[in-house]
């Protein structure tokens, strides 16, 4: 084996490869369709054959949400996929916040959710910290 | 603007002279690889980011050349100002349930 050999890194298995061209064929044909299969499978190489196929179906679960963001750049992708990937599960479904009590420039307090940055709508008004409500009292 | 969004400029933006893959976006944005191409995407659409592939021989190193992204120079003064707006919008808290007086 001489220095100048390259290096050769873990290629992508046969699986996570054909997930990406079934995501792929999703996306608007031509150029665009080839760059990207080629973007995705550049990703794939010098990563376990685990990650590949993770990557590839996280990838292949993105396509119609990027081949909505390659077709319309103005629309925010707000799909319910990016949606539930956006939030922790249990801030998702409003069952648990992590709050933290913050405080604004002009000096207001105010809670916020340190993992998905929900701000806490009875804090301080309204309630008091046993939860009572004082509004009016 | 999403909150994903708003993740990916960030990371983005804390390595503005460096040029970052879809992965390594990833990675620094905290969220899973494959949601980043989308919202790269949109920004290389709308002009915040810019794209290229990868300056290499790949005989020599081994793999295929990687796509690379960063901030439009031209357009990083209007993505601060687009993360710092949305920072706005979410730090103000609502007070419009709050009754009124009069009401």
């Amino acid at each position: 084996m001489t220095d100048r050999e390259p290096q050769k890194l873990l290629s992508p298995a046969l699986v996570p490869s054909l997930l990406i061209t079934l995501g792929g064929r999703v996306l608007p044909g031509g150029s665009r369709r080839d760059r990207y299969r080629q973007e995705f499978l550049s990703e794939l190489y010098g990563v376990s054959r685990g990650r590949q196929t993770v990557h590839a179906f996280q990838i292949l679960a993105s396509s119609w949400s990027l081949r909505s963001a390659t077709r319309y750049p103005q629309r925010e992708g707000n799909t319910m996929l990016s949606i539930l990937r956006s939030k922790p599960p249990l801030c998702l479904l409003n069952i648990r916040h992590d709050w933290q009590t913050q405080s604004s420039p002009d000096g207001e307090r105010y809670q916020r959710c340190s993992k998905c940055g929900k701000d806490r709508m009875d804090y301080p008004w309204g309630t008091d910290p046993k939860g009572r409500n004082t509004i009016g009292a | 603007m999403t909150i994903p969004t708003q993740f990916v400029l960030r990371a983005l933006l804390s390595n503005i002279d460096r040029e970052l893959y879809g992965v390594e976006i990833g990675a620094a944005a905290g969220l899973p690889s494959g949601t980043v191409h989308p919202i790269l995407a949109r920004l290389e659409g709308l002009g915040w980011v810019t794209s290229r592939w990868e300056d290499i021989d790949p005989s020599v190193a081994g793999r295929p050349a990687r796509r690379y992204y960063k901030i439009d120079p031209q357009g990083a003064d209007a993505v601060r100002n687009a993360l710092a707006t949305a920072y706005q919008a979410r730090r103000a808290p609502s007070t419009s349930w709050v009754p009124q007086p009069g009401q």
